[in-house]
This record gives structure tokens, C-alpha cells and sequence, in this order.
């Protein structure tokens, strides 16, 4: 599992074209942002808080660059099945469970570090900027409570996925679900935005750091007039961890189909 | 070799995935449209969904597809070491593609205008056009299709890897989604926004909008044309 891990790991993190996307789409993000960017701040001020900027600046950096993420994941597992080396890594010592998990955890975390680079080569220059380097710390939590557990999902989801259908559907469907299931305001459709289930959420943010909202903001808790609201609850610590645990649980699910799958397709 | 073996040859080549998503995406939509009542949507959420999907949908998988177009071929070396040039191969393939998709949204449109549901975009407030417009209106699907068929070949073409152009594609298409406010207010993105249609345009911006998408994809094409000379570069690229 290690092995595979530290290989894929390099495998991916190698790849030009990895970079150059991402620093595409980073760049398409700060010309458009361009003001609530430069400052972090979207209108719910904070842009010279710690605590608050660093919040922003993973807002503005979840929109875009799980699209990335996702898209750049999906073609991992059913390579192997593609260049014909699937069948010679089965005849290798090494269990296939340990290989799927390794080759989950080395290829998400190497498609993760464009995405880290770009959140906390930010945090850097705000601190270089303010003088405060206690961004450093919240940038830290944040990323590791409020980012990595949506990633979990979405790297499980995008790994698996092509093994059910071609990668440029699964590419079509996952556009259309980050837009519906994660960025959509809740009233314009029944979604899953905004709920315990969407993997770009603000429970961390505003239920376990404790962050303050201005009133009449909050993309937390019930919205007036949406369906689904039983599934937005109002962000709690306790809720918090529950949205990091569903997260987790989900990608513990989708691995475990996908593992399934393997099992039932190529034994 | 005849002309029917070879575009029988480019059919299968096209691949699976970008021949059938365009007729299911098609399928879903109508779908939405005979059961959207009884989800409890009202007729102008329906509506608009519809128009949505007309406009975005079959462009993003003809784009998506255009994307992948390039580095399917197994034995890519002999391919390129033969007199028939792999980008005219690519093109036929393209054209595949793209005029499936373009039937697809084509049927799609019109069973919307045969069952009233154009009627219904007519009566939303942002629908920029009349239903008299209805032969114009087709520019609601293909400007965009165009545009993004085009920006997903000259991404495969620059990239030589499905995996960047597709995302490429999928990252604008989002973006687009996502930022449709800040797109639509300035001056140069508006000409180029990919739904102008669903989201609202202010009058008279909404045929040069669809003409500066066609119009801006001929260059996107020229440039993948280009590229796509060079068979060593095509060589050099990443294998699926």
C-alpha cells in the first residue's frame, strides 16, 4: 500500500499538464475575483482578520479548483485496466485493497498539492502583507477541517466513478454536479448545496472556529423557502463534525464499491 | 477504401461515450419536461431548466467530446508516418462529433417547439427573443457548441492530453456558470458569455453575442489546425 501510495504519489505530481491547468484556472479565478482576491474579502468583512480571511480565501478557492481536482483524478484507477497493467500488479504480492488505497491516497494527495500551493502560497502573502502570522495557523486548520475532508469525497468519487461509465460522461456529470450539488443558492432547485452532503461546505468555518457571519448572509442553516432544508442544519461544532465524518464515511463507501466492483468485474 | 468504410471507420472511432451521451442527455431533458409537474416544478422552473439544458448541456459534452478526440488511436506512430495527414483524420472525427451533438440538440429543440415549450421560454422574463425568432433561436444551442467544440480541440491540441483539455473545458464551463453576474456586466466576457440565452442578455446584445462566439471559435480552430500540422509534437504527447 505504501508503495503504491509514494508511486502514485510521484506518478501524478510529475505531470506538466497537472500544473499548468491548475495555474490556468487559478489564474482565470484572480482576474475575475480581482478586488475580493487581492483584499479576502467578499462582503462579509474580515479581509484584515486572521481568521476570517483565511475562511475567504478558501471560499474563493473551492469554487473553481475541485473541477480541476476531480477531472485530473479521473482517469487513474481505469488506466491501469487501459495500458493492460491491471492484470500483471494482480500478480504481484501486494492485495488489491492495498493497492486501490494507496493508489487513492497517493493520486488525491498529489493532485491535492497544486490546490494546497495555491491556498497556502496565499496565506503566505497575506501574512507577508499584514504582519499577522497567526493566518498561518488558521490557514492550517482550515485546510486540514474545513478542505480536506470535501476532497476525500470528491477523490473517491472521481477515482471510482469511470469504472461505471466512460470518464467523459463521468467529466460531464461531475460539472454538472459541482455547479448543482455545491454552488447553486438552495432556493433556485431542490440541491444538495449548502447541506451536510456537499462537499464545498461553511460548517467548519462558522460551526467549529467559531467564525461570525453578518446578518442576513448565512449560507449555513435553513434557507427561507428551499426544499431539503431538513439537511441544513444550523452550524453547530457538533454539526461540524458531523459534515467531516459524512465525508469521510462517504468516500469509506465509494472506495468500498468501487473495491466491490474490481472484485466482481476482473476475478 | 470507399468514403462509407471510412466514415463508418470515424463512427466507431468516435468512441462510445460521445455517441451515446448526447441522445441520453436528450432523454433526461425530456423527461424532466413530461414529469417536471409532478416533482412539484412549477411550469416556469421547468421551462427554464429546459432552456438551460438546451443551451448548456449538449455544448458541454460536444466539448467535452472534442477534447478526448485526440490520442484515442492505438499505433498513433504508424498513423502519422502515413500520406493521409492524422489531422484530416481528426477533423472527420470531429465532424462526427460535432454533427451528432448538433442533431441531438436539433431534435431536442424542435420537440420543444412542437410541444409548447418554446412558447413558455417566450413568456420568461429574460428570454431575449420572440418566439417568431424561433429559426434564430437555434443559435441557442450551436454558438455555444461551437465555441466550446472549438476550445476543447485547440486544448487537446495544445495540452496533447485528454485529461487537461477536458478539464479545461469543464473548468470554463463552470466558470461561466458560476460567474455569470460579473461576466454579463463587462463589456468584452459578454460577448463571449455561453448562456446568454437562459441567463438573460440586455436587448440587443444577444445576437452579437452569439455571432462573437461563432465568429471567436473560427480563430480557436484555426490555431488547433495549426498545431495539429506538427505530427511530432502529436508524438510527444501523453498517452490518454
Amino acid at each position: 500500500m505504501i508503495a503504491a501510495l509514494c508511486y502514485e504519489f510521484r506518478m501524478q505530481v510529475r505531470r506538466p499538464v497537472l500544473w499548468v491547468v491548475y495555474g490556468l484556472t487559478l489564474a482565470a479565478l484572480i482576474a475575475t475575483f480581482g478586488e475580493s482576491y487581492t483584499m479576502l474579502d467578499l462582503g462579509r468583512g474580515g479581509g484584515h482578520d486572521p481568521k476570517a480571511a483565511m475562511v475567504t480565501s478558501a471560499t474563493i478557492t473551492m469554487t473553481l479548483l475541485p473541477i480541476v481536482y476531480g477531472c485530473m483524478l479521473a482517469d487513474r484507477l481505469v488506466r491501469d485496466r487501459r495500458l493492460g497493467v491491471a492484470a500483471i500488479l494482480d500478480a504481484t504480492p501486494s492485495g488489491r485493497t492495498g493497492r486501490l488505497i494507496g493508489k487513492y491516497l497517493g493520486t488525491c494527495a498529489a493532485t491535492a498539492t497544486p490546490f494546497a500551493v495555491a491556498y497556502f502560497g496565499r496565506a503566505v502573502v497575506w501574512v507577508i502583507m499584514e504582519g499577522r502570522p497567526a493566518a498561518l495557523g488558521w490557514s492550517a486548520l482550515m485546510f486540514l477541517l474545513g478542505i480536506v475532508p470535501g476532497l476525500l469525497f470528491l477523490g473517491a468519487l472521481s477515482v471510482a466513478g469511470p469504472l461505471l461509465m466512460p470518464p467523459l460522461l463521468f467529466r460531464v456529470l461531475f460539472a454538472g454536479y459541482w455547479v448543482w450539488g455545491n454552488l447553486i443558492p438552495a432556493t433556485m432547485m431542490p440541491t444538495l448545496s449548502h447541506t451536510v452532503f456537499a462537499a464545498d461546505s461553511d460548517y467548519v468555518p462558522y460551526g467549529l472556529l467559531r467564525l461570525r457571519m453578518p446578518d442576513g448572509m448565512s449560507t449555513t442553516g435553513p434557507w427561507p423557502g428551499a426544499s431539503l432544508n431538513l439537511l441544513r442544519p444550523v452550524a453547530t461544532p457538533s454539526v461540524a463534525l458531523l459534515w467531516i465524518g459524512l465525508m469521510v464515511a462517504l468516500a469509506a463507501a465509494v472506495l468500498s464499491l468501487a473495491r466491490l466492483h474490481t472484485a466482481l468485474t476482473e476475478s | 477504401m470507399t468514403a462509407l468504410d471510412l466514415w463508418s471507420h470515424e463512427i466507431r472511432g468516435a468512441g462510445r461515450a460521445a455517441l451515446l451521451a448526447p441522445p441520453a442527455f436528450v432523454l433526461a431533458t425530456l423527461l424532466l419536461a413530461a414529469f417536471g409537474a409532478r416533482l412539484g416544478s412549477r411550469a416556469g422552473t421547468t421551462a427554464w431548466m429546459l432552456l438551460w439544458a438546451v443551451e448548456t448541456g449538449i455544448p458541454l459534452i460536444a466539448g467535452l467530446a472534442a477534447a478526448s478526440v485526440i490520442g484515442r488511436d492505438r499505433a498513433t506512430e504508424l498513423q502519422l508516418s502515413l500520406p493521409a495527414r492524422y489531422r484530416s483524420t481528426v477533423l472527420r472525427r470531429l465532424a462526427v462529433i460535432a454533427g451528432w451533438a448538433a442533431l441531438c440538440a436539433l431534435a431536442l429543440s424542435s420537440l420543444l417547439i412542437v410541444t409548447g415549450w418554446w412558447d413558455v421560454f417566450a413568456a420568461l422574463p429574460a428570454f431575449p427573443l420572440g418566439t417568431a425568432a424561433v429559426p434564430a433561436g437555434q443559435l441557442t444551442w450551436l454558438a455555444p457548441a461551437v465555441w466550446l467544440t472549438a476550445l476543447g480541440l485547440l486544448a487537446a491540441a495544445v495540452f496533447r492530453s485528454t485529461v487537461a483539455a477536458t478539464t479545461t473545458v469543464a473548468v470554463v464551463w463552470v466558470f461561466e456558470q458560476v460567474l455569470s453576474g460579473p461576466l454579463r456586466e463587462s463589456a468584452a466576457p459578454r460577448l463571449l458569455y455561453l448562456s446568454a440565452t437562459a441567463r438573460g442578455a440586455a436587448p440587443g446584445a444577444w445576437l452579437p453575442n452569439r455571432l462573437g462566439l461563432i465568429c471567436t471559435a473560427l480563430p480557436l480552430l484555426g490555431a488547433a489546425w495549426a498545431l495539429l500540422g506538427n505530427t511530432e509534437r502529436i508524438l510527444g504527447g501523453e498517452r490518454g
